[in-house]
């Protein structure tokens, strides 16, 4: 396999393994506000909080990909790792940081 | 057979079969290697002095920074060891558990795996670029669901 068709490969794999930090995030972003309708407390919803576990998948995939240019695959690969770790990291922070908000929002 | 006299073509291609790119001015003006910079030859040995001086001194530095940020490291890995006890998946599903085991093992292992990667890919960088990357880890990585095992203790 090339070197070109190992790094597409590579790429593919990652982007699937970083779309379910985007699901998860995607789904936060829709079922959260809902719970918080139902518990009337809309207005505090956490919509940045939301907004970042949506953006952060993307973002980091596509830094990982950017500052993988013109390197080996090893390294590329370990990039995009970093990437992926960092992103669930961000959505598991994100779950934890809601109801903490939510806590110091209502005193 | 008659020789060639200096005048003639063939003497100036045999001069050019002698001669060697790069050696107008003692083999020091032009690069022999590929990628190597004609500055680096020209540069002569005060340069190189001078720069191996440069990074000689900030060599502690960059070493103790590093070690700093490696406990840092580290307190965040045990933070995110500590912390993923009090999350889960909120399903019995398989699949979305697995999912979920696994983006927990990725954020337990983020922290190394951010300095790991800073270290090896910044080793010809500043310092400064250095420490850049690993700050920007440590704000990004912070373990914020052993938040409430803080609290509670």
């Amino acid at each position: 396999m090339s070197t070109r068709a190992g790094v597409i490969v590579i790429a593919v794999v990652f982007a699937v393994l970083h779309a379910y930090a985007l699901f998860q995030g995607i789904s936060n972003l829709v079922a959260l506000p809902e719970v918080y309708l139902q518990l009337g407390i809309a207005g505090l919803t956490p919509w940045w909080l939301l907004l970042v576990g949506v953006a952060a998948p993307p973002l980091a995939f596509a830094g990982a990909l950017v500052l993988g240019r013109g390197r080996i695959l090893s390294h590329r690969v370990l990039l995009l790792a970093v990437s992926l770790a960092t992103v669930n990291a961000i959505v598991l922070s994100s779950g934890a940081l809601a109801p903490i908000l939510l806590a110091f929002a209502a005193g | 057979m008659a020789r060639p006299t200096p005048s003639d073509p063939g003497d100036l291609e045999d001069e050019d079969a002698f001669h060697w790119a790069g050696d107008e001015v003692g083999g020091r003006e032009s690069a022999r290697l590929p990628g190597e910079q004609i500055q680096d030859a020209v540069a002569g040995p005060s340069a190189d002095v001078a720069s191996e001086d440069t990074g000689s001194r900030s060599r502690p530095v960059r070493a103790l920074l590093t070690v700093l940020f490696a406990i840092l490291y580290l307190a965040l890995t045990v933070g995110w060891i500590l912390g993923v006890g009090y999350a889960s998946s909120g399903t019995a599903e398989l699949l979305p558990e697995i999912l979920w085991q696994f983006a927990e093992f990725t954020a337990i292992v983020a922290a190394p795996l951010w300095f790991g990667a800073t270290v090896l890919l910044t080793r010809d960088t500043r310092t400064a670029a250095r420490v850049g990357w690993l700050a920007l880890g440590v704000g990004v990585l912070l373990p914020w669901p052993v938040l409430p095992l803080l609290v509670l203790s």
